[in-house]
């Protein structure tokens, strides 16, 4: 399987998914988002993500059961795979490698 | 988390969300939309919440999902063994569904399919196209800003009979802007041919240009809108010798160079300097010069115009009149122009009158190209064309909708509404009907350049004129609900128990009397056509196969540009002196011809008046006689000369002097146009024209310069090289003017140009006639042959012989077919009578002409009846019968 790269924004769903470990799903992780990233976040992008996201591999996703909340419809709970935490490592250590050459953060 | 029964999100946001989302996804998307809407609400408000759900639901009409929900239109049979997938209820989805079963259909009937695509795409092309070549006649100088008060001056030349001219005497234009206060603009149009020479060009480039040059004054361009490229008009034209040519003629005269100040010669006498540039002609116009030469270099070259008592064939008029002018009383005041420059005697004669620019192109008596009424014509036979499609269309589905009426059943009781079922037959119709349309771009495409060429129009499709578009997108909706709506409404109409028991017969799908009309008046048309086509070529081979009552064959005419005695005699010279040339005459025109025809007064013997009648003139040498075969009844030939000295008459011009022996004419001087000369014999009558006109009054004399084609008799054996040495001679002798060469029997032809274009376009109407009768018998036979399936079963167990059954057929067809010939026979005589009426010498109409029209139509009726008969007699009777 050839290597797939991830955008900004679908790292940022996978590390939400990563993070929220257990019953993440579309509303959860956008609310995860807009805490933490403090920007608006649309439940299509979040969705559109997550589908790219499994089609590549770095997530899977079953339906939960269902809840008297939200009209009795079902959730589809994401799970992050073992691929998808290693390009999150992967990440995480090019980034390091270049923030260790930065010794001084440069100013604007 | 706390529910809110009442407090939903829009529900016509909700809506929106069902049709944007895919429905695979539906379940949990929606969800998470109630689940971030409850939670929204809590937060900001009931309001805030629904505005923000509504703008979440837009934010799905992204592409990802959009691509998705139109997967899953054609995906959702797949999808409907996994659990949680939504069924769509959609309207496309039922529309795919219709495209299958139109598409099995076509598929299973290709024979059917074929034939109605064929005739659909014969109907539409000629729909098409006839709808171009009509929008393009009306088209006609509409492009002018001022064309509504724009209008040429006519002349009514009253003699014995009135003849109308479209050409004015010269001196008209500026007679109409001084005398009338009505005429704010006026300008002269004078035409003529000629070589254009470029004296500046290393290789001495000659052009010919089809449409000639045309002196104007400057006035013309400010009535008219032919733009220039730039500069002020005015300036452009009006000192002498200066020319206005068009950015194509810039081109191709002076290529890569700017044209202004650039010269060429014209007719190798008159230099011309190009002083501006106009912009290329369009399409729609009838002038089709592309060099407009300053008018006031008329009176050095053509000095003979300057006069009222002569119209020349090139010589128009153009006013523009004043704002609010009453066209009535401005004719009326015209009057004026011939009492105040003609003696009472020519003011008698000469009337002129005022033509609307807008009405040039269609005014035949103005020597106009088409008539109104030929434009009618040709719509209604488009009209009828396309009807007769659709009608074929329909007879052919009805009949196989008896085969389907199973289909309509089960979808009757299965809940088909009506309808849907209407539905799905009008989208059957469409795909048969955009299938032939693709063929008909395809074909409307291929065929344009020759109907171009045939009518000598220059149609073109113009997208950027959204007429055509427009027609051809109506014309198609036309057909797909004309041809799909009546089988449609029959179809859907059945009654689903008789349908599915296979009770449905003939009265269920009715008409079958308008099919039976229908295809006589096919039928009736098509062998009109037949005898028409049948006679004029008849008629067109007398034309070229009967004696004229001079030679034609082997002669080969070349042009003479300048009419000298030194230019003759050294053409002469070489001429002679060639291998393979066995005679050589130097003359006007040969003894029949289109152009070089003139007519004037005779004076003869002592008589003091001149002969009412007027008499034609040939100039020709010495040679004239033998070249063509003429033959001297009294008398001598001409002596050489090269002035008028001596007449020949013809036996007709003697008659008409009112001389009762031939003889006695001889000897006896003539005037003629003027020119005093001895009578020294008398020839027999020859066809001076076409078989239209009857034979005239005729005379033929010597007089060098109007010797303006040299005839040749050349012997049989090798043609090509004695042409090819032609032209090398000729080139040196003119080596300023551009050679041609024609035989004698193709410039015969010239005479028979239109009865050509008549027979050719009969040629095409009558094979699209019966083509569209053929798929109408086709559509009927197939009708009753599935009408008739018991019927024949029946009959077959009962005895009846194969014979007897086609029979069954044939005698219904046959009726149809002599119905047809009936009405045909009686139109086709009164209408070849007028024809061949207008000829006076013509062939005979005699009874083989119809006997061959109607053998013809029935063959091909037969070999269109045979095949689906003889497969409906052969059937096996235990087939038709079993499912009783």
């Amino acid at each position: 399987m050839g290597r797939s790269y991830l955008g900004e924004f679908e790292e940022l769903v996978l590390l939400a998914v990563t993070v929220i470990a257990t019953g993440a799903y579309g509303v959860a992780i956008a609310e995860e988002l807009r805490q933490r990233a403090n920007r608006t976040i649309s439940l299509s992008a979040v969705h559109i993500a997550l589908y790219r996201l499994e089609e590549k591999g770095y997530v899977t996703s079953e339906m939960g059961g269902a809840t008297l909340s939200r009209g009795g419809r079902r959730k589809r709970l994401f799970t992050v795979t073992a691929a998808g935490r290693q390009i999150l490592a992967e990440i995480q250590q090019v980034r390091s490698q270049f923030w260790n050459e930065i010794i001084v953060i440069p100013q604007p | 988390m706390k529910t809110h029964r009442h407090n939903e999100p829009p529900l016509w946001a909700d809506k929106l969300f069902r049709a944007l989302c895919p429905p695979e996804l539906f379940e949990e998307l929606q969800g998470d939309l109630q689940e971030q809407f409850e939670m929204d609400a809590d937060r900001f408000g009931l309001a805030a919440a629904r505005q923000m759900y509504l703008s979440e639901v837009l934010k799905f009409a992204k592409p990802y999902f959009l691509k998705k929900r139109i997967l899953s239109l054609y995906a959702f049979k797949r999808s409907k063994s996994n659990a949680y997938h939504i069924k769509p209820t959609s309207p496309l989805a039922m529309l795919q569904n219709y495209f299958t079963v139109a598409r099995r259909n076509l598929t299973r009937h290709p024979s059917y399919s074929v034939i109605n695509i064929l005739g659909l795409v014969l109907g539409m092309t000629c729909a098409i196209l006839i709808f171009s070549l009509v929008h393009y006649h009306l088209s006609f100088e509409k492009f002018h800003s001022k064309a509504d008060r724009i209008y040429r001056v006519t002349t009514d030349l009253h003699n014995e009979t009135v003849s109308k001219y479209g050409t004015v005497p010269q001196p008209t234009g500026a007679a109409m802007r001084d005398d009338y206060s009505f005429v704010e603009k006026s300008s002269m149009l004078i035409s003529f041919g000629g070589t254009i020479s470029i004296p500046s060009s290393s290789s001495h480039a000659k052009f010919k240009e089809p449409g000639g040059v045309a002196y104007v004054e400057p006035a013309f361009f400010e009535i008219m809108d032919f733009p220039m490229v730039g500069g002020e008009v005015r300036a452009m034209l009006s000192g002498p010798n200066a020319a206005v040519i068009t950015e194509k003629l810039a081109e191709k005269f002076f290529p890569g160079q700017n044209a202004v100040g650039k010269r060429f010669r014209l007719d190798n006498k008159t230099d011309f300097t190009v002083t501006g540039i106009m912009q290329n002609l369009p399409e729609n116009t009838d002038f089709r010069h592309e060099i407009f030469l300053s008018y006031s270099t008329i009176s050095q070259t053509q000095p003979w115009l300057n006069t009222w008592g002569g119209i020349y064939s090139g010589t128009q008029a153009f006013v523009l009149l004043k704002q609010g002018t009453d066209v009535a009383k401005a004719r009326q005041a015209m009057a004026g122009v011939s009492t105040k420059y003609y003696n009472a005697k020519d003011a008698k004669v000469f009337r002129f009158g005022l033509q609307p620019l807008l009405q040039m192109h269609m005014d035949q008596e103005y020597g106009g190209s088409v008539a109104k009424s030929q434009l009618l014509a040709l719509s209604f036979i488009a009209a009828f064309i396309i009807i007769t499609a659709c009608v074929n269309f329909i007879n052919l589905a009805t009949a196989q909708a008896l085969g389907r009426s199973k289909e309509i059943g089960v979808r009757k009781v299965m809940g088909s509404m009506r309808g849907q079922l209407f539905w799905q037959f009008i989208t059957e119709t469409a795909l048969i009907t955009v299938v032939a349309f693709v063929l008909v771009i395809g074909l409307a495409y291929v065929a344009l350049p020759f109907m171009n060429q045939m009518l000598s129009t220059r149609v073109t499709f113009d997208l950027k004129d959204a007429s055509q578009p427009l027609f051809i997108v109506g014309l198609l909706l036309v057909v797909i609900f004309v041809s799909g709506s009546y089988p449609g409404l029959i179809l859907a109409g059945f009654q689903p128990i008789r349908a599915l028991k296979g009770k449905l017969s003939q009265r269920d799908v009715g008409g079958f009397s308008v099919r039976k009309g229908l295809v006589v008046t096919q039928f009736a048309i098509s062998q009109t056509l037949l005898i028409g086509t049948i006679v004029v070529t008849s008629q067109m081979r007398f034309n070229s196969e009967a004696d004229m009552g001079f030679k034609r064959d082997a002669i080969v005419m070349l042009p003479v540009p300048e009419t000298s005695a030194t230019k003759i005699s050294a053409l002469r010279a070489r001429i002679t002196g060639l291998p393979g040339v066995e005679q050589v005459a130097f003359c006007q025109a040969p003894p029949a011809s289109t152009n070089g025809n003139f007519d004037t007064g005779i004076r003869y013997a002592a008589r003091a008046e001149g002969e009412k009648w007027p008499i034609f003139v040939k100039h020709g040498d010495p040679g004239y006689l033998p070249m063509f075969g003429l033959q001297l009844v009294a008398g001598r030939n001409l002596a050489e000369s090269d002035t008028v000295r001596e007449y020949l008459l013809n036996e007709m011009a003697v008659k008409k002097l009112g001389v009762r022996h031939v003889e006695e004419v001889l000897g006896k001087n003539a005037n003629i146009n003027g020119k005093e000369g001895i009578i020294v014999g008398v020839i027999k009558d020859f066809h001076s024209a076409s078989f239209r006109q009857k034979i005239e009054p005729l005379c033929i004399t010597t007089r060098v310069d109007q010797y303006e084609t040299c005839a040749i008799k050349i012997s049989a054996r090798n043609v090509p090289a004695t042409l090819a040495a032609f032209e090398k001679n000729w080139n040196e002798v003119n080596p300023e003017y551009i050679y041609s060469y024609q035989f004698l029997d193709e410039h015969l032809k010239a005479f028979y140009e239109n009865d050509r274009l008549i027979l050719q376009l009969m040629w095409l109407f009558a094979a699209i006639a019966i083509f569209i009768g053929c798929l109408g018998l086709y559509g009927l036979i197939s009708f009753m042959a599935a009408q008739k399936t018991k019927e024949i079963g029946v009959r077959k167990t009962l005895g009846a012989g194969v014979g007897s059954i086609i029979w069954l057929f044939g005698r219904q067809f046959a009726q149809l077919l002599v119905v047809a010939f009936l009405i045909a026979a009686p139109v086709g005589w009164w209408l070849m009578d007028k024809y061949l009426a207008d000829f006076k010498y013509h062939i005979d109409l005699n009874a083989a002409v119809f006997v061959a029209a109607a053998g013809i139509s029935f063959m091909i009726a037969i070999l269109t009846v045979g095949y689906r008969s003889i497969r409906a007699a052969l059937m096996n009777p235990v087939k038709a019968l079993r499912s009783e």
